[in-house]
């Protein structure tokens, strides 16, 4: 099938179109205020340059940094009201309790404690009381706010009481959108409610824009399905990703690590995608990015949900280069690369200039970086290649020499030998790996459960098979369907030999 | 020393010194410090009185939670548990409770009588019972030096307090860690009613004013451009009477762990970048125990051992430690009070089941 996939970034909105994994035609274009806007122009683009072809795209897939930005800006927001199923227990860390001020001021319409929730055995902490619910879904409605978040103690473990108050919403306030936590963290009942809350909050805006994003297709043409990428790399149906925008957040290391993984044909190796101001090194598992174990905070707000394990170095193509004594940045030129670096017929010394110099790239002209020493030359050599070296180590997930594969404009930076690194990869269209890995995405299907008096092969068999349950109902085509991830964590204190596992399965987008 | 009133100013550097007192056991201090928080923009006022202010015959009680770290992170504190396992205390003691103190000063423990002290308005004592945390109950000071853990109170949510009346210590810790199981596997105990005599002789004094001290060392000395280490070393020498060892400066290789009688047990390796680089194993049980060396213990309880971020000397629970991390491994002196012979039969490496006998790292100098 071919696919179109676009990633709507800072500054460029990238779009490819692909046959199968073969790369057709790519194209660049300023990304607008107005994200809808900025994906029409992309696509008028592309169907300018490939032509009759783009008509048998059945699929668009989109990445985008609109909803985590609209957290980090304070924009674009509702309001929320937060219910939470716990009393007697939890009563004394309220929902919103640990947010910014100004963030919570912004969001926060009510919160609501009521008796309900579980234990880490699956009892309940208390029965869940219709008539005080049936009270909460009355002031809710009342109180005219548009969207609510609810959450409920060990919610992963046992959700029924999150249902049954999903229920009582659907009732008495029809029009209200609803975010049960269980469908989107992990375990930490504040952190999980966060999660819930901050997707409540974008609930008027993912409408808005996935309809925006509906329109600029429908207008382009295309006959095609929309989809939208999440933070493990795989896709989510348009409708899926209006119900849970908080799962498109980290898209974008994602998408180039999931295109670098597909334009090399390598699924398990370090990426690093050197942009302007900084590098980013993630580390690819069966194709897909490792994922963070810990918590992850977004505009200030604590959370813990699926994220990409990435670490940040301050290395760019617009890095500077200092001398007295020679130090490389952190500080960087950024966008103005193209205006200020010496190649370029500017006088700041770049990463850049070291880069030509040293005869990495034919960029600019490199006659203006002739009279750099070449003692220079081999210090700016060092000094990438141990930062870098240092950065991967930090990575990698296990031990002994493994790819690298370089992605990004300043990708020409990384030296074709370094410790710990089996061989470095330079792809074919690597300045386009983020719309590549958008227009490749899978789709996914996971599971986080405890298990009790239950064997670790049985715990992970039966997890599996919800998990691919779980895919299959997201659109996954059965047959493609593979494990990610698995992880199992046997848990102290607790009785019964318990464990904690955690798998993710993925399969290729079903041809409807 | 004088007595002092928690600020909002105080509480990350607290939770700094009490993850780093916590030998990477002890559990997750953000909870607390997020309720303290809110507690003081409400108008609470929490003291912090000095051991010293205690008359001999007032009356203090240890308090804290027991349960997984794993069940505290859902169902977070309530306020009940805590006054009603408070108030059951009092109706068994023959005069007014006249303050609290922390059964280990490591991790969220450290910090929760300061929030039992916000709700009953009790002022919380500048000291603890180990000084750091251990995985048992029994393994404090109070139990050590021979006082009697009951009347012992386990209180939950809904209120109810069960009171043992009776029993030796590791009974009793037996029978808490029982009932934490059957409310849900975490309940607030208080227990080890002591005078002010006994918290004088056998608590680890000024812990509080301490752990909120390493907090601001840490974060001073992260600061330092040339070597942070340095600089905390040489900070928790002159500053607290704190000996401090780095043990190793790597990477996490590899960490292996499993569950035994309730407690995750394991190890994890931390070893110099290069090829021959050093490596350093440490065991844990909840909280990390030894540390080894080509076969033979560097270090070992009841010093503490700390594994902490690299650059930001940020310390890292036994539960986090994932492989790939850049950390320092590093040792602090125990206290005296936990390095007797009495002490050391509690919690020295032969309790945990270790064939050999604890070497303090201290040359003398950290004599706290």
């Amino acid at each position: 099938m071919k696919r179109i996939g676009i990633d709507v970034g800072g500054t460029n909105t990238d779009a490819v179109l692909l046959d199968g994994l073969r790369v057709l035609t790519t194209i660049k274009s300023p990304t607008t205020p107005d994200v809808t806007t900025g994906i029409k122009t992309a696509l008028a683009a592309l169907i300018a340059r490939a032509g009759p072809e783009m008509r048998e795209a059945g699929a668009v897939i989109i990445g985008t940094t609109h909803f985590v930005n609209a957290v980090v800006e304070r924009q674009r927001l509702n309001r929320v009201t937060a219910v939470r199923l716990c009393l007697p227990a939890s009563s004394s860390l309220p929902p919103f309790v640990d947010w910014p001020s100004d963030l919570r001021e912004l969001v926060q319409q009510d919160t609501i404690l009521l008796p309900g929730g579980f234990e880490v055995d699956g009892r309940e902490i208390a029965a869940f009381d219709d008539r005080l619910m049936e009270d909460a879904a009355r002031r809710i409605a009342d109180s005219g706010v548009e969207a609510v978040a609810v959450s409920g103690v060990f919610s992963p473990l046992r959700g029924d009481h999150e249902l049954r108050a999903a229920e009582a919403l659907e009732k008495f306030c029809p029009n209200v959108s609803v975010t049960l936590s269980r469908d989107l963290g992990r375990m930490g009942l504040m952190e999980r409610e966060n999660v819930a809350i901050l997707n409540a909050a974008l609930a008027r805006l993912a409408r808005v824009t996935t309809k925006g994003f509906r329109e600029a297709i429908a207008a382009s043409g295309l006959d095609a399905r929309l989809y939208l990428t999440q933070n493990d790399g795989t896709v989510m149906s348009a409708e899926a990703a209006e119900r849970a925008p908080v799962l498109c957040f980290s898209s974008g290391p994602t998408n180039s690590m999931r295109g670098a993984a597909s334009l090399s044909g390598v699924s398990d190796a370090i990426v690093i995608d050197v942009g302007g101001t900084t590098s980013d090194i993630g580390m690819l598992v069966n194709g897909f990015p490792r994922q963070a174990n810990g918590v992850v905070e977004v505009g200030g707000v604590r959370t813990l949900f699926r994220m990409p394990d990435v670490l940040c170095l301050p290395l760019g193509g617009g890095t500077r280069v200092h001398a007295d004594p020679l130090r490389l940045g952190p500080d960087s030129v950024g966008y103005r690369l193209t205006e200020l670096g010496r190649v370029f017929g500017g006088d700041v010394l770049t990463a850049t200039d070291l880069g030509v110099a040293a005869g990495r790239a034919a960029i600019g002209a490199r006659e203006r970086v002739a009279d750099v020493p070449s003692a220079t030359v081999r210090w700016f050599e060092a000094a990438v290649a141990s930062m870098l070296e240092n950065g991967i180590e930090s990575s990698k997930t296990r031990a002994g020499d493994i790819p690298l594969l370089a992605v990004g404009g300043g990708s020409f930076l990384i030296p074709p030998e370094l410790k710990g690194v089996s061989e470095v990869l330079f792809v074919e269209h690597h300045d386009v790996a983020n719309a590549v890995g958008a227009a490749m995405a899978k789709i996914s299907g996971e599971v986080d459960q405890i298990f009790s008096d239950v064997g670790r092969e049985d715990a992970i068999r039966t997890a599996t098979a919800l998990a691919q349950e779980r895919a299959r109902d997201a659109g996954a085509d059965p047959g493609s369907i593979e494990t990610i991830e698995i992880e199992d964590l046997p848990m102290a204190y607790m009785p019964g030999n318990s464990r904690r596992v955690r798998v993710r399965v993925a399969g290729e987008l079903a041809d409807v | 020393m004088a007595d002092w009133y928690l600020a909002s100013e105080d509480l990350d550097d607290l939770a700094l010194g009490c993850a780093m007192l916590g030998s990477g056991g002890g559990g997750d201090p953000h909870y607390a410090v997020t309720l303290l928080r809110a507690m003081l923009a409400r108008g609470a006022t929490i003291r912090i009185i000095d051991p010293g202010a205690l008359s001999d015959d007032d009356i203090a009680v240890n308090v804290g939670y027991v349960g997984a770290p794993f069940t505290l992170i859902e169902k977070l504190i309530a306020d009940r548990e805590i006054v009603a396992g408070i108030e059951a205390m009092q109706t068994r003691l023959p005069a007014p409770l006249r303050a609290l103190i922390a059964s280990e000063i490591g991790g969220f423990n450290g910090l929760v009588p300061l929030i039992a002290g916000g709700l009953t308005g009790l002022p919380v004592i500048d000291a603890d019972g180990m000084g750091r945390a251990f995985p048992r109950s029994d393994q404090v000071a109070f139990a050590i030096y021979g006082h009697s853990a009951t009347p012992t109170v386990v209180s939950g949510e809904r209120g109810e307090a069960i009171v043992i009346e009776s029993g030796s210590c590791d009974r009793v810790e037996m029978l808490v860690r029982a009932l934490s199981v059957a409310m849900g596997s975490k309940c607030f105990a208080v227990d080890y009613p002591l005078s002010g005599r006994d918290i004088r002789a056998h608590a680890v004094p000024r812990t509080v004013s301490l752990a909120r001290g390493i907090g601001a060392d840490i974060r001073a000395a992260a600061g330092d451009a040339h070597d942070p280490f340095a600089a905390l070393s040489e900070s928790l020498r002159v500053r607290r009477g704190i000996d401090c060892l780095l043990l190793i400066d790597g990477i996490v290789m590899g960490r292996e762990h499993g569950t035994d009688g309730g407690f995750d047990v394991g190890s994890a390796i931390v070893k110099e970048p290069g090829s021959g680089g050093r490596a350093v194993t440490l065991d844990f049980q909840n909280e990390f125990l030894v540390a080894w060396q080509d076969g033979a213990p560097l270090v070992s309880t009841p010093d503490i051992i700390s594994v902490v971020d690299s650059d930001t000397l940020t310390p890292i629970t036994s539960d986090a430690i994932r492989y790939g991390q850049r950390v320092k491994v590093i040792a602090l002196s125990a206290p005296l009070l936990m390095r007797s012979a009495r002490a050391l039969a509690s919690v020295g490496p032969r309790a945990f089941g270790y064939a050999f006998d604890y070497r303090p790292i201290s040359g003398g100098g950290g004599d706290r």
